[in-house]
């Protein structure tokens, strides 16, 4: 609007409240507009004013109005004019005695956030004397001003603003500083020192803060002292007159410079520039921005933020975009918060789009995440990638203009870009594909990852085909893997398509070298598989080709099953002729059943037992052989013989009993319980006596003395009646210390009549009076055991008898078991039994009559 | 206004000090991204955010040059934690530390966690390193028990008497990486116990242990659950 009511007067400051502008000028002019708000043709809002009134103040000195503030609650307004407060009615402009006059002022505040409402407090205004160290508070009741306190502070005050119970005042002099007075408690503390030369102001910025001008940056401070915002610098050139706070925005204006700038409070940057020379006012009012030159008055409106937003993503300036963005959304959230992530996911995905062209990928990664937008928007712009079968039609087309990464790849460098977009793209599905968004698109995504993965041949895309549940298309893959050579990944496809037989194809020819694939695991990769593989047709088949390349490893299809995968033809008995071509692999499942699945089937054991033999024959048989190995075949078998007791002897020892394996023998014929041959093998061939001796300790484990002192007295034999007679003086040594060892377990009759006549007693004197005395020991132990017994029989005898002690009364009525007759005489009999009859019926003293009981002898 | 809540809802405030171009902008980019670049002149001070555990703390990187003295002090103000950089090949940087910036720091927070960093690690072999691990422990070790000093005197119970105090200098090199995270690793673990220690009722631990209570809303229910857009 234009002002040129009085051709010499300038604006010099402005205030307003609900439609009415209040102007402040040079000359000490108030003028009093009414505005009104109206819609343009072209629908811009457009402002008319209609001046309400006007007036004079500080007579004729003419001098400019320093402050002016409407305080619509009170319906009053405030001018400070030449160091003089003046109180006016805001609707009449009438001029109120306010009693005393406050003068020579240097400013004054007002309580801001309770200027615009009627609160219950009584209106306060602080103001700052020129030349006093202190600054004053007053109440305003009616049209009166009433002094309430002082407050000292350092140095007069130049500028001040006010936030509830905190002042933050700019103190002039040499070394200016601000500091906030708390008028509560009467407090004050520094906050910072402004550079010299530069003009402090200080700003109220919504509740709890303040703006201050520093010289070169703007500083934020809460009213306790600490600030939650970095500085923001107002740039070279640039000394400010004036700054206020537009939400996101510190508004600053240069006198000098003539320039307004705009800092976006968010990261502390210009965002925008506007050239204003001749600039008298500006200042923020009712939220909205007031700007003055000499005769004119600007409103500037902020662009509305989303246009802002619009405008900054067409200008690429992605990172402000979206942070403003997000601002609006956090502000409309609580209005529609549905509108409000719709609107931020829309403006994210464009910024993804206008990252992805410039090919800033993990920045556009970012932002796809966080719009929550259909993978497939970005699948769909790699040519060839997304599966024919896919029926999707991008919609997001509309907010990019990106025709295919290849093509943004060639405008560029080429190769790098695409490879870096590839993967970018990988990163992006391999995330995304576990979220929601891929719900009802998971066969595009992965097909498209799986294509990916194995374009750039790269590690993870086994581990994907192996732990992720894939929705492929099978003819699409197939033909990428193909084409791609990942060959291992084209074999796990066959097999999760339930094509078991051709990916066993596939690996027993990468196997085989007829195929190439360094993802490939190896040989014990097939063996693994087949012996999880449950369809028992092509197990069988592919073990062969397995067992003819390693028998050792070959096995562990069968050996390594799970128990529950059994099935009946896969039981023992079918296995081991299946296996027989092959001796290693049926000897590592005869080992196989007997140690780890504990069987204990006859034929098994003695399968296994003679496979070790046959492995020992042929090692033998071999002249190459080297003995550590034989000697380990040997051990093994030795310790199969003594450890298992489930294999059939005789069977085993046809094959043996010819050979010089002796200790063997004899231990099949312990088995067969041969024990004299077994012992004269041990005796005679192998002359190893302690072992001799061993073998009856072990064999007579548990079993009765009758059988001990049989097998101790074989062995015995075996010793003194060698068939060859020329041992016979060798095996006295042993013989000797058998005896005299074990002594107690010979019967010493049959020893007496085993040794030979002509032997001396002393040699066997030991062995004699050990016998005897244990003989003579077991005699009188025996008599004793007797002895005892006896005494106890008896005694219990006695108390039988005298339990039995008792009367017995005949009467009348009683007769006689026997005859059925009753008792006519005394006399009677009376069996052990408690069984009474005549005499002449009990003719026999030993048998019950009745019962037929005998009472013989015990 | 979600931006301008967002930045008042700091419960921890970490503040990085030390001589002009000693590397404190470096320092921080690595800890926050990882990566090493170079860095201009910082003007002012700048802020970054970050979430430990349920806390939001505001890293606060300050300018060195000597103008911006008073804006750092400024910027000081309710520190819970300063992290004091020297440049390990250059012995003045040591000098301008105890001369400008620990004084500075004193005037501002009451008392607070130091940690002193030795950076251009990479840089400081042989004859170009002219500080010293051992001048390097004795500041961080002196410094220290100065705030355990201050501490004491309002806070008999301050937790900062029982700090190990070899774990308050490290020896960096923001290039390579070294020794970059043990720093921050340090400092969260020993913040974020004290702050649950004083969440979870605190021992009966009186007011004012240093300048962390005025940066600690502990009554407010502890801290922010909402993570808000602006946290970076």
């Amino acid at each position: 609007m234009s002002y040129r009511d009085r051709p010499r007067t300038e604006v010099e400051c402005i205030t307003t409240a609900d439609r009415s502008l209040y102007v402040g000028t040079a000359d000490g002019l108030i003028v009093f507009y009414q505005l009104e708000e109206n819609l343009s043709p072209l629908g811009k809002t457009i402002y008319q004013s209609k001046v309400k009134g006007q007036i004079q103040l500080g007579g004729d000195k003419r001098k400019p109005i320093q402050q002016l503030t409407a305080v619509s609650s009170q319906r009053r307004l405030l001018a400070l004019v030449d160091g003089l407060l003046y109180l006016m009615n805001m609707s009449t402009l009438e001029l109120y005695d306010t009693g005393q006059r406050i003068q020579k002022l240097n400013c004054y505040c007002i309580n801001e956030s309770k200027s615009h409402q009627s609160s219950a407090g009584p209106f306060e205004v602080i103001v700052a004397p020129q030349r006093r160290k202190q600054i004053q508070k007053y109440t305003l009741s009616g049209e009166r001003f009433g002094h309430v306190k002082d407050y000292s502070i350092p140095e007069p005050a130049h500028a001040m603003a006010r936030d509830g119970n905190s002042v933050c005042v700019a103190l002039s002099g040499q070394d200016g500083k601000y500091v906030i007075i708390n008028i509560h408690e009467g407090n004050m503390f520094d906050i910072l020192s402004y550079e010299p030369g530069s003009t402090p102001f200080v700003r109220r910025m919504g509740k709890g803060e303040f703006l201050v001008n520093a010289g070169s940056f703007g500083i934020t401070t809460t009213i306790s002292g600490i600030s939650n915002r970095p500085p923001v610098e107002w740039g070279s050139e640039f000394p400010p007159k004036a700054a206020t706070y537009v939400f996101p925005y510190i508004v600053a204006w240069s006198q000098e410079a003539e320039v307004i700038r705009v800092f976006n409070l968010i990261h502390q940057k210009c965002v925008q520039e506007i050239p204003f020379n001749n600039g008298r006012y500006m200042s923020e009012l009712s939220g909205k921005l007031y700007a003055a030159r000499d005769k004119s008055i600007y409103l500037l409106s902020a662009m509305p933020l989303k246009e802002q937003v619009n405008d900054l993503l067409e200008r690429e300036l992605v990172e402000e975009a979206v942070l403003l963005a997000e601002t609006v959304g956090a502000l409309e959230a609580s209005k529609n918060p549905s509108a409000a992530v719709e609107y931020m996911n829309a403006v994210k995905l464009k910024a993804a789009f206008i990252y992805l062209a410039t090919g800033s990928f993990s920045q556009a990664e970012t932002l796809l995440h966080e719009s929550g937008c259909d993978p497939r928007e970005v699948i769909v712009l790699f040519e060839g990638l997304l599966p024919q079968s896919s029926t999707f039609q991008p919609v997001a087309s509309h907010l990019h203009s990106l025709p295919s990464i290849q093509a943004i790849a060639e405008a560029s460098e080429g190769g790098v870009v695409l490879r870096e977009a590839k993967k970018f793209l990988i990163r992006y599905l391999k995330e995304v594909r576990t979220t929601q968004l891929a719900l009802g698109r998971r066969e595009d995504i992965d097909t498209s990852l799986v294509k990916l993965l194995a374009e750039d041949h790269s590690a993870s895309l086994v581990p994907y085909i192996t732990n992720h549940d894939l929705h492929l298309s099978f003819d699409e893959t197939k033909q990428a893997l193909e084409d791609y050579k990942c060959y291992h990944a084209l074999a796990l496809l066959y097999y999760y398509s339930n094509q078991t037989n051709e990916a066993l194809g596939i690996w027993t020819r990468i196997y085989d070298k007829q195929l190439s694939d360094s993802q490939f695991p190896g040989f014990s990769y097939i063996i693994e598989f087949l012996s999880k593989c449950g369809i028992i047709e092509v197990v069988l088949q592919y073990a062969k080709w397995a067992l003819d390349r390693n028998q050792e490893v070959g096995v562990k299809i069968f050996t390594e099953r799970l128990e529950g995968e059994k099935s009946k033809q896969l039981e023992p008995p079918f296995l081991l002729e299946y296996l027989k071509p092959y001796p290693d692999a049926t000897l590592l499942y005869l080992e196989y059943l007997v140690n780890d699945r504990n069987s204990t089937e006859e034929s098994f054991h003695t399968q296994l037992a003679s496979s070790y033999l046959r492995q020992l024959l042929g090692l033998r048989e071999e002249t190459s052989a080297p003995d550590r190995e034989l000697k380990r075949a040997r051990v093994k078998l030795q310790g199969f013989l003594e450890s298992s007791t489930r294999y059939n002897p005789a069977c085993l020892l046809s094959e043996v009993v010819d050979t010089d394996m002796y200790r063997e023998c004899s231990v099949l014929y312990g088995r067969m319980e041969e024990h004299e041959k077994a012992l004269s093998l041990l005796v005679h061939k192998l002359r190893d006596y302690p072992m001799a001796q061993e073998y009856c300790e072990e064999y007579s484990k548990g079993k009765g003395r009758v059988y001990r002192q049989n097998l101790y007295q074989t062995l015995l034999r075996v010793y003194l009646q060698p068939q060859d007679r020329s041992d016979q003086k060798i095996l006295i040594t042993p013989a000797l210390s058998l005896l005299n060892a074990h002594g107690a377990q010979f019967d010493a009759a049959q020893v007496l009549e085993l040794l030979p006549h002509d032997w001396p007693v002393t040699t066997v004197k030991a062995f004699l009076l050990r016998s005897i005395r244990g003989s003579m020991d077991t005699h009188r132990t025996g008599k004793i055991e007797y002895n005892l017994s006896r005494g106890e029989n008896l005694r219990v005898r006695e108390q039988y008898i005298s339990l039995q002690g008792d009367p017995i009364v005949i009467t009348d009525n009683t007769r006689c078991p026997v005859c059925n007759l009753p008792f006519s005489d005394a006399a009677f009999v009376r069996y052990p039994n408690g069984v009474i009859t005549h005499l002449k019926c009990g003719r026999n003293k030993t048998i019950c009559p009745v019962t037929g009981t005998w009472f013989g002898k015990v | 206004m979600a931006a301008s809540e967002a930045k008042s809802k700091t419960d921890l405030k970490v503040i990085v000090l030390g001589a002009a171009s000693v590397g404190k902008t470096c320092l921080l980019q690595r800890y926050l991204t990882g990566e090493f670049a170079d860095t201009i002149s910082s003007i002012g001070a700048s802020l970054a955010l970050k979430r430990w555990g349920d806390w939001n703390v505001a890293l606060w990187d300050t300018a060195g040059e000597e103008r911006y003295a008073s804006l750092s002090s400024f910027y000081c103000r309710g520190a819970a934690v300063a992290i004091l950089v020297v440049d390990l090949t250059e012995a003045a940087s040591v000098t301008r530390l105890r001369e400008v910036f620990i004084p500075l720091l004193h005037d501002s927070v009451d008392s607070c966690l130091t940690v002193v960093v030795g950076t251009k690690l990479d840089l400081a072999s042989g004859t170009d390193r002219e500080v010293k691990t051992s001048v390097g422990r004795a500041l961080a070790e002196d410094e220290h028990r100065k705030q355990v000093e201050r501490a004491l005197m309002r806070d008999a119970n301050s937790y900062l008497q029982s700090v190990p105090t070899e774990k308050l200098y490290y020896e960096t090199s923001a290039k390579t990486g070294e020794g970059v995270a043990e720093v921050f690793e340090f400092i969260q673990g020993t913040l974020l116990e004290e702050m649950e220690r004083r969440r979870s009722g605190g021992g009966g631990r009186g007011k004012g242990a240093g300048g962390m209570d005025r940066a600690i809303r502990v009554g407010e229910g502890g801290p922010t659950k909402n993570k808000s857009c602006c946290d970076k």
